[in-house]
């Protein structure tokens, strides 16, 4: 066997994977040769090196405590994450059922009522009566339906506030207002609404912000189990 | 002859497949404890590989941590028929390759502190001669030489006793261009290593009588 030949035996008989009959052809030149001596020597003894050195300074003692409490934050970090998407979606979610239950139920005269406005009148019912001044009514309706809804909205979000406060949770305080309305809308009384604005707070007055600090604590059931 | 090391595979062989996927299932619905067994099962010999990667005991735990932390919240894209080291294994190359773009520095980036030969407690280090641990120095100077996928490949094979098909899982290639790696590797260890004096190759031989 020449040196060459020899040579690229050399990784399949590092590897365990020469045929007995040539690596016994390989032992028989490496005992003549040297410089393949020298060079399988030289290999074997790196690999046996590299796979038996001494292993560094482990990980530390407290690496396993240090994940674990990623991990938890992480999950809690993901946890927020819902809810905020969830505060952001409940008043949106809220706003347009009270949007779809005035449309449907009232269709119109009903949040006219809320506004304070003293005739009531649907764009159909204007344009059943083209007399003058009434094309005013008309549109003096529309705009204090959509004052209303506003108000009304902004009236909702205040009492949500205002349970909140009192200690109720997020969820039942938007299950709270919601019952109230529908229970509003089955009476099929027109909204109370005094004066509009007359019961809201100062405009200026802080608005608690939809944060989770009141919300349950969510990533305690997400401990041991 | 295969392999001239001796196991460094840690506790990871303690248990089997099936209590593997058992922790697994545990870890999918938040059990705490499963995930800290996996962590005492695979911790430190990711970080001894991941150590001979960067040469940096503060970015080897940095880049465990990251890799069990990407591990745990993908666990759900396990797939069971391969062994949790593959898959781990793999994750934590690809944070270590990603460390080692960052810094481009890992062979002068040495955390002398942390070497294996800085036990002082260890009587076999503190008794090995001089000569020894000047050719142990050599060798992983080499290895630190070489391109990543090469020592990936290399550590991987000596060190973790991967077989090819599963470090070309980890590293993401075929398993012909891990023998390739594997090959390419030896042939620069050899060139790096040569040239060593008649006083290194005597302790050489030495160590390779112990090794054989």
């Amino acid at each position: 066997m020449l040196c060459e030949q020899a040579e690229q035996l050399f990784d399949a008989y590092l590897d365990g994977e020469l045929s007995d009959a040539l690596a016994t052809e390989l032992g028989a030149h490496r005992l003549k040769c040297p410089n393949c001596r020298r060079a399988l020597a030289l290999l074997e003894v790196t690999g046996h090196i590299i796979g038996s050195d001494k292993e560094p300074a482990g990980l530390s003692e407290l690496f396993s405590d240090r994940l674990l409490a990623c991990v938890d934050d992480q999950k809690s970090q993901r946890t927020v994450k819902l809810r905020r998407a969830m505060y952001i979606a409940g008043p949106v979610a809220a706003a347009a059922l009270i949007v779809l239950a005035f449309a449907g139920f009232f269709d119109g005269r009903g949040v006219a009522k809320v506004a304070g406005v003293k005739e009531i009148k649907t764009q159909s019912d204007a344009d059943d009566s083209l007399a003058p001044g009434k094309r005013d009514a008309a549109s003096y309706t529309k705009e204090g339906a959509d004052l209303a809804l506003s108000r009304w909205i902004e009236q909702t979000r205040r009492n949500v506030d205002a349970k909140r406060r009192s200690g109720e949770t997020l969820r039942h305080a938007l299950d709270a207002t919601l019952h109230e309305t529908l229970d509003f809308l089955e009476e099929g009384e027109g909204f109370d609404a005094h004066a509009p604005g007359s019961d809201l707070p100062p405009s200026d007055a802080p608005a608690e912000s939809f944060d989770d600090e009141n919300a349950p604590d969510e990533t305690d059931e997400g401990g041991d189990r | 002859m295969l392999r001239q090391g001796i196991s460094v595979t840690g506790t990871s062989s303690a248990i089997s497949r099936e209590q593997e996927r058992e922790l697994i299932s545990r870890v999918r619905v938040g059990d705490r404890n499963a995930y800290r067994e996996l962590v005492d099962q695979h911790g430190d010999r990711l970080h001894a590989f991941i150590w001979r990667m960067v040469r940096n005991h503060h970015d080897a735990e940095d880049i465990c941590q990251d890799a069990f932390l990407k591990a745990f919240a993908s666990i759900d894209s396990f797939k069971s028929q391969y062994r949790f080291s593959t898959w781990l294994f793999t994750i934590g190359y690809r944070v270590c390759l990603n460390q080692i773009r960052r810094k481009r520095a890992v062979s002068t980036d040495i955390d002398f502190n942390a070497l294996p030969d800085a036990n002082p407690s260890d009587n076999a280090i503190a008794a090995e001669s001089e000569d020894a641990a000047r050719v142990r120095s050599k060798i992983w100077e080499a290895v630190d030489r070489l391109t990543p996928p090469q020592r990936a490949t290399v550590l991987l094979f000596y060190r973790q006793e991967f077989g090819c098909q599963e470090i070309a899982r980890i590293l993401q290639l075929p398993p012909a261009t891990v023998k390739s790696h594997l090959h390419r590797a030896r042939d620069r260890l050899r060139d790096l290593l040569d040239p060593m004096t008649e006083r290194d190759w005597t302790c050489f031989r030495n160590l390779s009588e112990r090794a054989g």
